[in-house]
C-alpha cells in the first residue's frame, strides 16, 4: 500500500492473511462431510502458510500468505456399505479432519482479523493526529 | 535534522521531531506484530529510542539519537511465535496517545513562534 502512511499497509496485510485463513477454514467446514469412493482422493484439509514481510529497516512490514498446503488425500477410510459410493468392500473415504479443530481455527482467525482491524483504526488515528501538526 | 537555526528549529523541536519518528516506527512495529500473531517462528519486534534520545539531548547534539529495532526475547509458544496480543493492542493505544502528546507539544512551540513572528 502507501509508503507514506505505511502502517495502514501493515494492518491491511494482516487483515488479508486472516481473511484468507477464515476462507480456508470455511472451505474445510463446508466439506467436512464429503464422501468419496476409494478410487478417488478424499477432500484434503486446506492449510494456509503465512510468513512475515520484513523490510530493510527490520521494523517489519506485516504478514503475507506464502502458499497453501493440503492435508492427507487418503482421508479416513470408513465402513459404510449402504453408501452409493461404497466399493466392493463397503468402504468409502471421508476427509481427515475434525470439526472441533476447524471451529478453534475459526475463532483464532476471527480474533486475528479483529485485532488487525483495531490496529488499522489506531494507525489511522495516529496519522490523523500527525496531520494536525502546525494547525 | 541537520543544522539547528536557533529560533525556528531549536534542539527541543528537533527532539520532538525525532520522538515522532521513533513513535511512528514503533507504531509500525506494533502493527507488524499484530499482523503476525499466528505466524510460526516470528518474534515480536520492538523499537527503542527514548534512552538514546535522552542521552543525546543531555549530551547537546540531538541528531545523534538512534532509533533501533530489535526482536523481543520473550518466551515463545509451541509454534515459535512470541507475540503477546494483549500487550501489543494496549501498547498501540498508548502509542497513539504518546504521539498526540508530542504533537501537542510541537503545536504549542509553533504557536509561540507564530505569535512571536506576527507580534
Amino acid at each position: 500500500m502507501s509508503q507514506v502512511f505505511s502502517t495502514l499497509g501493515v494492518a491491511t496485510s494482516g487483515m488479508g492473511v486472516y481473511k484468507t485463513w477464515l476462507n480456508a477454514v470455511a472451505d474445510n467446514v463446508a466439506n467436512i462431510d464429503d464422501v468419496s469412493s476409494t478410487s478417488q482422493p478424499a477432500f484434503q484439509e486446506r492449510f494456509v502458510q503465512v510468513q512475515p514481510i520484513i523490510d530493510a529497516s527490520g521494523t517489519g512490514f506485516g504478514a503475507m500468505v506464502a502458499g497453501a498446503q493440503f492435508g492427507n488425500p487418503n482421508g479416513r477410510v470408513t465402513y459404510e456399505p449402504t453408501n452409493p459410493l461404497a466399493d466392493a468392500n463397503g468402504m468409502v473415504r471421508r476427509p481427515d479432519m475434525d470439526l472441533t479443530d476447524q471451529m478453534v481455527y475459526m475463532q483464532l482467525a476471527q480474533r486475528g482479523y479483529q485485532a488487525n482491524v483495531a490496529s488499522f483504526d489506531k494507525a489511522k488515528e495516529a496519522y490523523e493526529a500527525i496531520l494536525t501538526i502546525g494547525k | 535534522m541537520s543544522t539547528s537555526f536557533g529560533v525556528i528549529s531549536d534542539s527541543v523541536t528537533q527532539a520532538l521531531h525525532i520522538a515522532i519518528n521513533g513513535l511512528d516506527a514503533r507504531g509500525r512495529a506494533q502493527a507488524s506484530n499484530i499482523a503476525n500473531i499466528e505466524t510460526p517462528n516470528y518474534h515480536a519486534r520492538e523499537v527503542k529510542f527514548e534512552d538514546s534520545l535522552r542521552a543525546a539531548f543531555e549530551g547537546g547534539d540531538v541528531s545523534k539519537t538512534s532509533v533501533s529495532t530489535g526482536e523481543s526475547l520473550a518466551a515463545t509458544r509451541t509454534n515459535g511465535n512470541n507475540v503477546n496480543i494483549d500487550f501489543e493492542v494496549l501498547a498501540s493505544s498508548e502509542n497513539v496517545l504518546r504521539e498526540r502528546l508530542v504533537i501537542q507539544a510541537l503545536n504549542s512551540k509553533y504557536t509561540l513562534l507564530r505569535t512571536a513572528i506576527t507580534g
